[in-house]
């Protein structure tokens, strides 16, 4: 379904997606591929896909999209980087091509999946992909013990700006983790400050889906207000969020000192390591996030925070590191579970649960706000809650440092 | 060409808690975040299927109050023509009746031949707009309606009245007409930000000043309020398993359970 | 003082609606005793429904012709040119589809005031005062009007549990000529949705779900709930327009009216206009995150927390109930 009567391709919408494969601003030209099919191959879902990358760009040579864009598979991508980090070619698949193609497609009038549409809106009008007020963000502080210096109220210099994000911000269980972090920070003396109501989503997982136009209105809103404070680094406990800081604001000229919570943290592991007092007696294996770990080739940080706390015996799953099976929330992939399973594929989470379980892990350690759920969901769905419980590092150090919810 | 008029307005968003002015006569509108009514953004869909169905023109009409232009551009980039907006420079949004004098008068002079709009609007109480405009031009009127067609050809079109139980009224209604949507044969489309904010740039709006009065209802506002919760449920609390336990036992005594 | 209120009475598959009966009630409760209900019927009507309005004590027969087909704006106007002569003080319409039509426009034809989502009325020496319900029931503002002609547009609810005695129940025929009826709006007929689904108002247990559930593929949630209770999955307006459920699986103003003996609402916050569809089931249970949800308001029971933790929970303490017996 076209917005418009005639179905030819806009010139100009043409040659922006073509600008965008030939001549990327990171990574090879599409003209550089060489057709191999590894990525097709390593993509989690790209059975189930009618139009893989190795597709979508033999179709983009032959100028050919019109049926790459009207075709469910344009949804199925995750986010998940393997295709990037196997092209031998060095295309960023990931990062240029997926959304260029999905700008494209909502260019041409194609109407994203029902879930998708409703996330976009909420991120438009209330910042936020749940569509909660604004004015909620901070219902995660209620009861803390800790003090918490909103930076809206009573703008002062910090030394982090800790982006806290929409899942922790809103989501109960994600909230359990907002709260161990604050805790931890102040217990570290860390001069921690955040943006209240005023915070905003950063915009990445839009920019994946491929609303480029909602993620340079989201850039600008949140460059003019991060101007206003001052503050050393940015500190933030989703990765993807921590992408769209790191790689894409520069290009809109914000440029800005951040770091994901697990490298922050283990930097300053010496700090930690006389607080980790309780000890956790528990088998735990721990899954690589995509976009700190395989993006940015980042596995370490985690597992030091992991290996300090006493009583834990740390296990690898066969698939780890650059390896690791994506959990299948990212690019959209928290929206899509119905849709892409109906269109052949399957729930990733459900498929790394049993990874988990083949460790006989006691506890499955993650570091994304996403991994959560999903694989507490997958857990249920394997029969094996009693099994493997699922928790962020964040929870298990401030258990262990006495710190967790409860006092405990 | 077939001239097509799309009323839009704004009403309260819930997201946010509503808050009532001191005087308790009115919402404060200051603190009132205000959003696209429902209906209205159905009612948008439903102009934009049969423009584009019908080579039609569409111009999408508005009040100029509270943040409607984003409304407007976002109306611009799904496919709006012309872009009206009808001056309004009160603290206080247009109530009914001062919505259906402005559009009464400027209706006539579009050469419309379809008006859609919300059939309601949740801040309505002492007039229904789309229904009361019908009656002012002196046109016919179906509101609940999803659905607008013209397979036909003619003057006739047909449209699909609401009914309970999925069921639906097929009418047929003689042009010129003001319809009220409720729902559109499909979810209003989604258009990028990018296309939005395109039409930022482009999009031209036309001001009509003088059209709007401010008109007072034989009906008086005694007081507006919150609506106070009259009865409760008995809520269960404890942890999931304690909860659960708790209203498979009620279920039980209530003798519910087969 | 009102002396006559006339509530045009609106009759759908050959039933007078439960809505007008209540309508009808509201009139006599409202007026009291010296007040002279007038019940308007459109078209001759069926014996069994002439029954049904017995609360009046007059029962006005407009016809013949195409009086009675549904097309609210001709019937406003048939009826906007009998109102004076009647000395109608007041009307009274329920907030149907068709009366949601037939209101406004009657208002409008006689330059009456129109009282829309109008809960409850009270006469008074001056007039009339009324309180409404708007924004999605979290508003109410209380108006008056003075003594004239006016349009109430009332919401169900407030009287439908009134036992009223019966009234005069004296029947009048009025014709009206055919160059009265405006055949600018025609009504075709009835489109009847696909019967292959099941019919949620025979059900006896019913879980509905409403936004809360987030995603499509959460109905599995509901689902598995429903089959453990021996019930069946509903959902409210929101859920339906996504095309998760198909429309004989909704419940509210303009889907289904269901009186079931168990009605589980997940992620439902009970705006009006889907608590009118369920709010006579007879135990009513809701999980909401939002401790404030006005559904809480309609349920037996409420529990304020995560939907995705809850129902699992429910689900297994279900399985672990039926094992023990």
């Amino acid at each position: 379904m076209s917005g418009n009567a005639s179905s030819s391709l806009s010139g100009t919408r043409v040659a922006k997606f073509y600008e965008m494969l030939f001549s990327p601003l990171e990574g090879s030209t599409a003209w550089a591929c060489m057709q191999c099919g590894l990525c097709s191959s390593s993509c989690p879902l790209g059975d189930a896909m009618e139009y893989p990358p190795r597709r979508i760009i033999a179709e983009a040579w032959n100028g050919s999209l019109e049926r790459v864009i009207r075709s469910p598979s344009v949804w199925m991508c995750v986010g998940c980087y393997t295709c990037s980090y196997r092209c031998p070619r060095q295309l960023d698949l990931t990062d240029t091509v997926w959304p260029a193609v999905r700008d494209y497609a909502l260019q041409e009038g194609i109407q994203p999946p029902a879930e998708l549409r409703t996330a976009f809106q909420n991120l438009y009008l209330y910042g936020n992909v749940f569509g909660y007020s604004p004015r909620k963000r901070l219902e995660w502080t209620k009861n803390l013990e800790v003090a918490v210096r909103d930076l809206s109220k009573i703008p002062e210099r910090v030394e982090v700006l800790w982006l806290v994000g929409c899942y922790p911000s809103y989501h109960p269980r994600n909230q359990v983790v907002a709260r161990a972090m604050a805790r931890i920070l102040t217990a570290l003396g860390v001069r921690w400050g955040i943006l209240g109501k005023e915070e905003r989503a950063l915009g990445d997982c839009d920019r994946l889906f491929g609303e480029e136009g909602l993620f340079e209105m989201l850039v600008e809103n949140n460059r003019r207000l991060f101007e206003r404070f001052e503050f050393e680094k940015i500190v933030l406990l989703d990765p993807h969020a921590f992408r769209a800081l790191e790689k894409f604001y520069p290009r809109f000229g914000a440029v800005l000192p951040a770091e994901h919570y697990t490298t922050f943290l283990a930097s300053r592991l010496d700090q930690i390591r006389p607080w980790l007092k309780n000890p956790i007696q528990a088998r735990v294996t721990y899954h690589d996030n995509c976009c700190v770990g395989r993006r940015c080739r980042c596995f370490e940080p985690p597992r030091q925070l992991l290996q300090a706390i006493p009583g834990i015996e740390l296990v690898e799953m066969r698939r780890n590191r650059e390896h690791a099976l994506c959990c299948g929330g990212g690019g959209g992939g928290m929206w899509l579970d119905a849709f892409i399973t109906e269109h052949g594929g399957r729930r990733l989470s459900d498929v790394r649960i049993q990874h988990a379980l083949e460790t006989g892990a006691d506890i499955l350690a993650v570091s994304c706000p996403f991994e959560l759920s999903r694989f507490e969901d997958a857990a249920k769905v394997a029969g094996a809650e009693d099994r493997i419980k699922v928790r962020d590092i964040l929870e298990l150090l401030a258990e262990s440092m006495g710190l967790g919810e409860g006092g405990g | 060409m077939m001239n097509i008029v799309a009323v839009v307005r704004l009403v309260p968003d819930l997201v946010e808690q509503l808050v009532v002015n001191p005087e308790e006569d009115n919402l404060d509108w200051d603190q009132t975040a205000l959003t696209l009514n429902e209906s209205d953004d159905h009612a948008l869909e439903e102009a934009l299927l049969v423009k584009e169905k019908h080579h039609g023109q569409l111009t999408v009409v508005a009040f100029d109050y509270g943040e409607i232009d984003q409304v407007l551009y976002m109306a611009a980039a799904k496919g709006a023509d012309r872009i009206i907006k009808i001056a309004w420079p009160h603290p206080e949004p247009p109530n009914s009746l001062e919505m259906v004098g402005a559009l009464g008068r400027l209706v006539p002079t579009l050469q419309a031949d379809l008006v859609v709009m919300g059939c309601q609007s949740q801040t309505e109480f002492f007039g229904m707009a789309a229904a009361q405009l019908a009656a002012r031009l002196g046109w016919p009127y179906v509101g609940v309606v999803r659905g607008v067609q013209n397979q036909a050809g003619g003057g006739w079109w047909k449209v699909f009245k609401e009914y309970p139980g999925a069921v639906l009224a097929e009418m047929e209604v003689q042009l010129p007409a003001v319809i009220g949507i409720l729902t559109a044969s499909q979810p209003p489309r989604y258009v990028p930000v990018s296309r939005i904010r395109a039409a930022s740039q482009t999009a031209r709006f036309e001001t009509i000043d003088g059209m709007a009065k401010p008109e007072e209802s034989a009906v008086n506002i005694r007081r507006v309020y919150l609506t106070p919760a009259t009865s409760h449920a008995e809520m269960l609390k404890g942890t999931e398993e304690e909860v659960a336990r708790r209203l498979v036992d009620l279920l039980v005594e209530r003798g519910v359970l087969k | 003082m009102i002396r006559r209120i006339l509530v045009p009475v609106e009759i759908y598959r050959n039933q007078v609606t439960d809505l007008t009966r209540e309508v009808l009630a509201a009139a006599r409760v409202v007026g009291g005793e010296q007040c002279e209900v007038v019940a308007c019927v459109f078209g001759e009507p069926p014996p069994e429904a002439v029954a049904r309005l017995q609360v009046a004590d007059r029962i006005l027969i407009l016809r013949d012709g195409q009086v009675g087909q549904p097309v609210a704006i001709a019937q406003a106007a048939v009826l906007s040119r009998r109102l004076a002569q009647l000395g109608v003080d007041v009307v009274f319409v329920g907030s149907s589809s068709w009366g949601l039509d037939l209101a406004p426009l009657l208002a409008s034809f006689v330059d009456a005031p129109l009282i829309a989502n109008c809960q409850n009325l009270e006469c008074t020496t001056e007039g009339l005062r009324a309180t409404c319900r708007i924004c999605a029931g979290k508003l109410l503002v209380d108006v008056e009007i003075g003594q004239r002609l006016a349009v109430v547009l009332l919401l169900s609810g407030s009287y439908a549990r009134y036992e009223v005695p019966p009234g005069k129940g004296v029947i009048e025929k009025c014709e009206v000529a055919p160059e009265e009826w405006d055949a600018r709006v025609t009504f075709l007929r009835w489109v009847e949705p696909a019967r292959e689904d099941i019919d949620i108002t025979q059900e006896s247990t019913l879980v509905a779900v409403g936004r809360g559930i987030e995603r499509q593929e959460n109905l599995t949630l509901a689902e598995e709930l429903a089959e453990a209770l021996g019930g069946v999955v509903c959902g409210s307006r929101p859920v339906i327009d996504q095309g998760w459920l198909p429309p004989t699986r909704q419940v509210g103003k303009s889907g289904m009216t269901v009186k079931p003996k168990l009605y589980f609402a997940l992620g439902i916050s009970g705006a009006p206009e889907h608590v009118e569809g369920m709010k006579d089931a007879e135990l009513i249970v809701a999980i909401n995150r939002d401790e404030r949800a006005p559904i809480f308001n309609v349920a037996h029971y409420g529990i304020a927390a995560d939907l995705f933790d809850v129902v699992p929970a429910i689900k297994e303490a279900l399985v672990a109930r039926r094992q023990e017996v």
